[in-house]
């Protein structure tokens, strides 16, 4: 294990003040931050250094202790002594890189001098997140309509969850805290859940909507009338108006679906009226026909 | 099907940076960002840049312009390397 000459790394005198490490220190990190030099490990290890250089002489405690016992690490009692009270100490400010950060990121040196038990831990024992989980859930279309419970097994741990009504195809949930376990008592990551909904139903969907299709009569178009049509929540009635054109739309309001996080908001039925043109008719409609032609309708 | 971004808000709590930041970012047109359940999301493929621009920022205090500048210059470093290396090749044949 060598002695770390620090000033030399930063290239500054033992008499530097504070503004002139800051100055060197801000230089030499400019050229050698790793993002700064891609694929070069020369940088990055000299960034390394720099940071420990900066890391010891930025703090005017850590700087004089250096100062003091740094040259003479190997033969000095008092520098035992100081490596027992170092025990106490706590992480001091620097760069933050961590793009590459490894367990070699601090010399043995530094070790030696100023201990695991401060700095290093404050880094290398770092609570980190666990892992976020992801799960895809398959679901029907009719199992939206209301908010319902389900048991899923995501690593082999049972998860009672709540599927929320109107949860659409594709959408992620987050169950927080129910991911990978953190490291070094980290918090745990999270669930994601995404939705895979069948539609199991004759209507097509946009988001809460629902959209159907209804072929109606000739003479119910011309003349009005009445139709039954379903819905997700049973037959309805609906009045056609007389003189009702092809691809007429009408909205059903609130018989779509229930709307994501709105209790008792739903989306709206939109039904578009296919008028059935009669292909085959029979001797006394084909008379009846003429006779309107006749009239120039 | 697997998740491919990551919110804005959970990635600056986890980063510990200001959603401003990244914002800026988006309005200096340094990063793309992306929308999913109505929610403004970084795409994992967008992330090694966003992380490299934070720690550009944070470590070096390095401004919005000066990320610009360095987004460029790095992508030229990068495309050099790569052609000397490919040259490099050449001529050991």
């Amino acid at each position: 294990m060598e002695f770390i000459d620090y000033y030399k790394v930063l290239g500054i005198g033992k008499k530097a003040s504070e503004t002139d490490i800051k100055k060197a220190y801000r230089k030499l990190a400019r050229k050698f931050h790793p993002d700064l030099n891609p694929n070069d490990t020369e940088a990055e290890k000299k960034f390394k250094q720099i940071n420990e250089a900066n890391e010891v002489l930025s703090d005017p405690e850590k700087r004089k202790k250096y100062d003091q016992y740094g040259k003479d690490w190997q033969h000095a009692e008092e520098f035992e002594k100081q490596k027992k009270a170092r025990q106490q100490e706590s992480g001091f400010g620097g760069y933050t890189y961590s793009g590459g950060q490894s367990a070699d990121d601090f010399s043995d040196f530094f070790e030696n001098m100023f201990g695991g038990g401060g700095f290093r831990s404050s880094r290398r024992s770092a609570r980190f997140r666990g892992q976020d989980f992801n799960a895809e859930l398959q679901l029907n279309l009719t199992d939206t309509l209301t908010s319902h419970k389900q048991t899923l097994t995501v690593n082999n741990k049972k998860i009672r969850i709540t599927i929320p009504a109107g949860v659409e195809h594709g959408q992620t949930i987050k169950i927080a805290g129910h991911g990978g376990q953190g490291v070094n008592n980290g918090p745990a990551g999270d669930l994601y859940i995404t939705f895979n909904i069948r539609n199991n139903t004759a209507f097509g969907r946009e988001n809460a909507d629902l959209y159907k299709s209804q072929e109606i009569p000739l003479t119910t178009a011309v003349l009005g009338g009445e139709i039954t049509i379903a819905t997700l929540s049973g037959k309805v009635k609906l009045k056609v108006k007389p003189g009702t054109a092809n691809g007429t739309k009408v909205k059903l309001k609130g018989k779509g679906l229930p709307k994501y996080k709105k209790e008792g908001q739903f989306g709206d039925f939109f039904v578009t009226y296919k008028v059935k043109i009669p292909t085959k008719l029979n001797k006394r409609q084909n008379e009846l026909f003429q006779q309107l032609q006749e009239t120039n309708l | 099907m697997e998740i491919e971004f990551t919110y804005i808000k959970d990635f600056c709590s986890s980063h510990d940076i200001e959603e401003s930041f990244i914002f800026e970012l988006h309005e200096y047109e340094l990063i793309d960002l992306g929308s999913v359940n109505n929610q403004q999301c970084i795409f994992i493929e967008e992330l090694p840049k966003v992380e490299k621009m934070v720690r550009l920022h944070r470590d070096l205090n390095i401004n919005l312009e000066g990320l610009g500048a360095i987004y460029h210059l790095l992508d030229r470093t990068i495309a050099l390397q790569n052609e000397v290396q490919l040259l490099k090749k050449r001529l050991n044949r």
